[in-house]
């Protein structure tokens, strides 16, 4: 089986266990990976760290320890020890798929391997689920078994009612003291602005972001045939379309919003990723570890 | 809107399947769950509700198209609307007031005369109205006119009369009346609805085309009667020990009821009786005749007291205690065997009154025929020339003759007077059976019906009698061969027997239909009338059997007027009876009395039921225009066919749908 045929969706969706997905995943993405001068992992020592807590014991340097009474973490080179806080959007939009996996078990896949691979990278990840309301969290240590916890909620993560972003963006600013990485993972068929205005508290809480904006390919280009009646899937609503206007107007509409949803974070000083569910999971990958290695 | 052939209508329930194709679209368009609306506009519902406004459009021109398809082959027409108001369009009323005898019964003919002043003072501009008097027949007693004053005059000299009624002959008047008509006709029956009035087949009651029916009945109330319904028992008392009649009374009331009946003869009582008449029953009332004048009398029974139709409560009959009329019997059988069993039937016969003188050949020569009601020549080929010539003037004039042939007859091969020639047969001769019985018989003639065809007898030698033109042949045999001959003769009337009056060539005189055969015979060619000397109202009284040869005959009516003018009474053959009593009937030198009675069938009250009437109704709305409120008709003009339209519009329908069809198909397209 050729290691891109790994990280489709279509193939993960056939494993049962989202662990074994997640490490499916990163080990196929680190084996193709692994010659890349980008992306090299070491346990190369880096630097001490003063303790604090919620640091894990086993990297605390005993010698200084002795010699100084103070309590130091070491830190290695290709480490961040940071906090990886994953926002998973479970509103029923996110329920939506044409044809292979949906939304939302992509960004479920794509989220377990996020906290594999920063487990792997000794970074504390967290989990957030989210619709109109937060759902389910784990705040980001780093402890044994702390990586079944979060694959666990991710498992029963199911596509459920509406989204509303600020609120659990308000949330999360009480919930994460430390600065860390933030991704979301979202449809985000919210108005930009009103995003932008959402993630605001993050960013000036120091916190580095990462918007990874997943969508269907018929999201992106609808086939739709012949005059249809679209059913808003969080909201019910019922609207008549024609063919004519899914196949002209639509995706012209869903460009502009993509176009100004980037801009607008990356004005904030975010990043910003664009994931066709159709499209195997190393894009993902690869641009989490640029992004968390220029925010190192 | 009328439509000639409706059940083509049901071709348009196929406008369900565009329909229910139409609502499917509707109600079942393609649903596409979808994770936002965010980026979809209402300017695209505004589009698809445009199709749909066109799916619309389409969907209107193909139920049209349907619908039109099924309305043409039902072939509508339109019935062209009055160009006038209808209460002013001139109608022709024809006013039939039922003028019989039960119009007596209580007030009905009070209440007939106002209801035909009704119709006469609510003629409108324009309206014409014709009376006419049903009973006795049809008489149509004015013009067509608007003049109320004439049709009151009509009306006054109205006055119910003892006929019976018949709306046969009503309607058939009706007919005559209204045929070539372009106004409206409304018939006006003013009537009691006697169900015993109405014909033998409903045909004769269909109203003419364009014609409306308005039926007025004025038999309200109970129609409770009773009649005298006929008299049984021979009214020829000559020589009879004890004569006897019996007098019915028929009840047409749902009450038993005593009744009295009494007999009147010569206005003098000859007897009383008072017995229960049953309800819808009838009840005898006999009477023993004991002193009754000589000569013809009046005899007439009365119920007592009477009811309210008055008319029916007598029933008369003419008493004959006459001498027997004279019957020469001319036979050549030495044996007289004719002679024997002709004399044991007439004396048998209640209705004769015959007194026989037999002669032979020869001894006829000195006899004058003038003498006798009824000549018989038993088996006599030749008569002597003198006394030939004499009968045969006799007949000419009006006498009777009956010719029985005979083995002497067929031998001779010719009939004497008559000129037939004959020849003997045997019924053996065919190979079939040893004898012939009566085959094919006239059933309207009165001896063949009175002798039932003679189908009891068996003929074994007959004489094949070839008739003359001119001839009737009321009964054959069984191969065909004439049985009896009828040849009128001047104005008298000869038949001819093709068989013998003894039991040698047949054995009819052992029968029993040889006595109804012989005095039926005799009566029919002497125009005697019935046994009871009685005739029913509307019957017709003939002539010419009781005329003597170049002699006059007078009839006088119950009125005690003389009927026939000086002409008629030479001349005329028939006469009707039309008034009920005792009519006398003077000719030569004879004076015959006939009692003349009404109609049983008026005594009977019921009404014709009301399904009959209704449908006797709907004859004439199939044919009339629809009426109004006002019960009055637009006139008649022909329908316009609107199926032209319709199939002109099913065109543009068919040119629309394929417009619209094909822009809405280049939509999809560009989809």
């Amino acid at each position: 089986m050729a290691i891109q045929q790994l990280l489709d969706p279509v193939i993960l969706q056939r494993l049962a266990n989202i662990e074994l997905v997640a490490r499916t995943v990163v080990d196929g993405f680190l084996h193709g990976e692994h010659r890349s001068p980008l992306f090299g992992f070491s346990q190369e020592f880096a630097e001490y760290r003063a303790y604090t807590e919620g640091d894990d014991p086993r990297y605390i340097d005993w010698n200084v320890l002795s010699r100084t009474d103070r309590v130091y973490v070491k830190r290695f080179l290709g480490e961040t020890n940071t906090h990886l806080m994953l926002l998973v959007d479970t509103s029923a939009s996110m329920g939506y798929g044409s044809g292979g996996a949906t939304k939302l078990e992509y960004a479920r896949f794509l989220a377990a391997a996020l906290a594999y691979l920063s487990t792997r990278q000794h970074d504390a990840v967290g989990l957030v689920l989210f619709d109109e309301k937060i759902r389910e969290v784990r705040p980001a240590v780093f402890r044994p078994r702390h990586l079944q916890s979060v694959l666990h909620a991710l498992e029963r993560a199911e596509a459920s009612t509406g989204t509303d972003l600020d609120l659990p963006l308000q949330a999360l600013r009480r919930l994460i003291r430390r600065r860390g990485l933030v991704a979301m993972i979202s449809d985000f068929f919210v108005d930009p602005g009103e995003i932008v205005r959402s993630l605001r508290a993050l960013t000036y809480q120091g916190q580095d972001l990462v918007l990874f904006h997943v969508l269907d390919p018929a999201e992106l280009d609808p086939d739709i045939r012949a005059a249809a009646l679209i059913e808003d899937m969080e909201t019910g609503e019922e609207m008549e379309v024609s063919s004519d206007y899914a196949r002209r107007e639509y995706p012209r509409m869903i460009r502009a919003h993509i176009e100004a949803l980037r801009d607008r974070v990356a004005g904030e000083g975010a990043d910003y990723v664009l994931l066709n569910t159709a499209k195997p999971l190393d894009l993902a990958l690869r641009e989490y570890l640029l992004f968390r290695q220029r925010r190192r | 809107m009328d439509l000639l052939m409706p059940w083509f209508l049901a071709g348009g329930l196929a406008v369900g399947l565009p329909l229910w194709l139409h609502l499917m679209r509707r109600q079942n368009p393609v649903r596409v769950p979808f994770s936002s609306l965010m980026f979809f506009r209402k300017r695209s519902e505004t589009t698809v509700r445009e199709r749909r406004l066109r799916y619309l459009l389409l969907l209107a021109l193909r139920l049209a198209l349907l619908l039109l398809l099924a309305l043409a082959f039902s072939k509508p027409v339109w019935e062209r609307p009055p160009a006038v108001i209808a209460g002013d369009i001139p109608r022709l009323h024809l006013v039939a007031v039922d003028t019989s005898l039960s119009m007596q019964h209580g007030d009905r003919w009070e209440a007939a005369l106002d209801e035909a002043e009704g119709i006469v003072s609510s003629l409108g501009e324009g309206d014409r109205a014709q009376i006419i008097a049903n009973g006795p027949s049809v008489r149509v007693l004015t013009e067509a006119t608007g003049d109320a004053a004439a049709l009151r005059r009509a009306l006054a000299g109205l006055r119910p009369t003892d006929a019976r009624n018949s709306y046969g002959d009503v309607i058939e008047a009706v007919r005559t009346l209204a045929a070539g008509e372009t106004a409206p006709v409304e018939v006006h029956l003013i009537s009691d609805l006697q169900r015993s009035a109405m014909p033998a087949r409903f045909q004769d009651l269909v109203l003419p085309p364009g014609a409306d029916l308005t039926v007025r009945d004025v038999s309200a109330g109970r129609s409770d009667n009773w009649a005298l319904d006929g008299v049984t028992g021979s009214t020829r008392i000559h020589g009879t020990d004890s004569p006897r009649l019996e007098a019915t009374v028929a009840s047409f009331s749902e009450d038993d009821a005593f009744r009295t009946v009494s007999l009147w003869i010569d206005g003098r009582l000859a007897g009383s009786q008072r017995q229960e008449v049953p309800a819808a029953g009838r009840a005898a009332f006999a009477f023993e005749i004991t002193d009754a004048p000589r000569g013809f009398s009046r005899a007439e029974f009365r119920l007592e007291p009477s009811d309210e139709l008055a008319a029916d409560d007598a029933r008369r009959v003419a008493l004959d205690n006459t001498e027997p009329r004279p019957l020469l019997f001319v036979s050549q059988d030495s044996r007289k065997r004719d002679l024997l069993y002709f004399r044991a039937a007439i004396e048998a016969s209640s209705s004769s009154s015959y007194r026989i003188e037999s002669v032979s050949p020869g001894e006829a020569g000195r006899l004058d025929p003038e003498r006798f009601a009824l000549v018989v020549l038993s088996d006599v080929p030749r008569l002597e020339a003198g006394f030939e010539s004499r009968l045969e003037a006799w007949v000419e004039g009006g006498g009777a003759l009956l010719v029985a042939l005979g083995p002497a007859s067929a031998l001779a091969r010719r009939v004497a007077l008559t000129g037939h020639e004959v020849e003997q047969a045997l019924a053996s001769e065919a190979g079939g059976a040893p004898f012939q019985v009566a085959g094919e018989a006239d059933g309207s003639h009165p001896v063949t019906v009175a002798a039932e065809g003679l189908r009891p007898a068996k003929f074994y030698l007959h004489a094949r009698v070839r008739p003359l033109e001119g001839d009737e042949v009321p009964l054959r045999l069984g191969n065909g061969d004439p049985l009896l001959v009828e040849r009128a003769i001047g104005r008298g009337r000869a038949l001819v027997f093709a068989s013998a009056l003894d039991n040698v060539w047949n054995d009819l005189p052992l029968t029993p239909v040889f006595v109804p055969f012989v005095s039926e015979a005799a009566r029919y060619l002497t125009g005697a009338e019935s046994a009871r000397g009685e005739a029913t109202l509307g019957d017709v009284l003939e002539l010419s059997p009781r005329r003597a040869a170049g002699a006059s005959v007078q009839v006088v009516d119950p009125g005690g007027q003389s009927v026939l003018n000086l002409s008629d009474s030479v001349s005329r053959d028939a006469l009707p009876l039309e008034s009920v009593g005792f009519y006398e009937i003077r000719g030569g030198s004879l004076a015959e009395l006939l009692a003349v009675n009404p109609d049983s069938r008026e005594s009977d009250l019921r009404r014709i039921d009301r399904d009959t009437l209704e449908l006797w109704r709907s004859t004439g709305e199939s044919a009339a225009p629809q009426v109004d409120a006002a019960g009055m008709s637009p006139p008649t003009a022909p329908p316009w066919r609107m199926w032209r339209l319709v199939l002109g519009l099913l065109v543009l329908a068919s040119l629309l749908e394929s417009f619209v069809g094909n822009r809405h198909l280049n939509a999809v397209r560009g989809d």
